[in-house]
């Protein structure tokens, strides 16, 4: 297929293919809504390392899990859930919205928390404790 | 009986079909509200993938065919261009798709270039679209020597393989369960296929098959969908990102972090490229073997117990 042919359709097919799936929403963002929920989700993903408790932020899109291997992070991303073990370089700082984890994981390399002032703290002591 | 050689790129005058279909099983889940899932930000990166799959094609096509045509030299044999021996070249390569899919799962070296296609956690056609940016790297290439030394013409072997990849463009879709008894046995079908994009532990490794599911069937790698077991797709650790540059390439990141990590002997920087993915020098991480034995464990447990 000529060039001159191949590239506009290339382009149009990802904008309208996009902008349809934009505009149907067929998929809602994943929300936790209860702590047992995201812990068989943590629990299905990490055998390992199964959950000892689980906290989940006001909005459900992030839930700290505390496991016997140290604290992780549960969070919606889109409509799909990813998590990781929090490692001991990964650096966590407060915004203005919540907390921000620099995990320097080439594949997760932030994950950014919503969270009000009194869970922010209560977030932090929790890591704290646990790392 | 070959000289001048040559086929249509199908792959590329298939992309108007590519989009159609996607529009259909697009309006097909939103309308019935079944058979899978979308995501914008996760069919934008699928997209993007493809394109540049398409146009990093489209670039390095000089490398494959240079390649292909130096061997071509050499063959033992010319077959020529008959119906029947199209035919058995679709077949063949098929076969040879077969080990070069098995060798993308079980090398590391491989996996980093296909893992990017397993990424997405969603099943649909899209997902079919996310290809790898970096499979010129793995020199899988290498595979197609013994059909051309045979004597089936490089023009003939690319345009099989496009066909192929035509075939199964269809196949990543959770719209159709599943099809005819006399089908799903010899064919690759949406059903084998969402079990090879399968992270469930009993689902890794499987179903490598390209158009015939008769390969894996005779090499040991099939496994049914079992409609006990839901399948969860993507990667036993899945992505954080959907930014398309750290998808195509954060596996060759990982890999040449781990080969070049100080203290290990070089025995070990070799297997962190060639080893199965997981494989690491101390023990800290699962190879899907080792998945497969622990979940295994886990379900005897509570019967032992």
């Amino acid at each position: 297929m000529p060039l001159e042919i191949l590239l506009p359709l290339v382009i149009a097919g990802i904008v309208g293919g996009v902008g349809l799936v934009w505009l149907l929403q067929p998929t809602p963002p994943l929300v936790f809504t209860a702590r047992d929920q995201a812990a068989e989700i943590w629990n299905r993903r990490n055998p390992d390392a199964p959950a000892r408790s689980v906290h989940l932020n006001p909005a459900g899109s992030h839930a700290l899990v505390e496991t016997a291997t140290g604290p992780g992070i549960l969070w919606s991303f889109g409509a799909d859930p990813v998590n990781r073990l929090l490692t001991p370089d990964c650096d966590i700082r407060e915004t203005n919205g919540g907390l921000r984890i620099t995990t320097h994981d080439f594949t997760a390399p932030r994950i950014d928390i919503p969270l009000d002032s009194t869970e922010r703290r209560h977030w932090l002591d929790l890591l704290k404790v646990n790392r | 009986m070959t000289a001048n050689l040559s086929y249509p790129d199908v792959v590329n005058w298939a992309v108007p079909g590519f989009i159609l279909l996607i529009i259909a099983e697009l309006l097909w889940i939103r309308l019935t509200g079944r058979g899978g899932r979308y995501e914008v930000r996760d069919a934008l990166t699928s997209l993007l993938l493809g394109a540049g799959n398409v146009a990093i094609g489209i670039a390095l096509a000089f490398v494959v065919w240079g390649f292909f045509i130096w061997l071509w030299q050499f063959r033992l044999f010319d077959l020529g261009r008959s119906v029947w021996v199209v035919v058995l070249a679709f077949v063949l390569d098929d076969l040879r798709y077969y080990w070069v899919h098995r060798l993308g799962h079980r090398v590391r070296w491989v996996w980093a270039s296909h893992v990017n296609h397993h990424s997405s956690q969603h099943y649909n056609l899209t997902t079919a679209l996310r290809q790898t940016w970096t499979g010129h790297l793995t020199m899988m290439m290498a595979l197609s020597a013994p059909m051309i030394l045979l004597g089936f013409h490089p023009a003939m072997i690319l345009f099989v393989g496009g066909v192929n990849l035509i075939y199964q463009f269809w196949i990543h879709t959770e719209a159709i369960s599943r099809l005819p008894a006399w089908f799903e046995a010899v064919m690759n079908t949406p059903s084998h296929h969402r079990v090879h994009h399968g992270r469930n532990a009993m689902y890794l490794d499987a179903n490598y098959a390209g158009v015939f599911i008769i390969w894996d069937k005779l090499f040991g790698t099939f496994v049914p969908e079992s409609d006990d077991e839901k399948v969860e797709y993507g990667l036993v650790d899945n992505l954080g990102t959907f930014n398309p540059l750290r998808v195509a390439f954060h596996e060759w990141l990982g890999l040449l972090r781990d080969v070049f990590k100080p203290g290990i002997n070089l025995r070990s920087r070799l297997m962190y490229a060639f080893a199965p993915p997981g494989w690491s020098h101390d023990g800290s991480r699962n190879t899907s073997d080792q998945i497969k034995a622990k979940h295994m464990a886990r379900q005897r447990e509570p019967a032992e117990g």
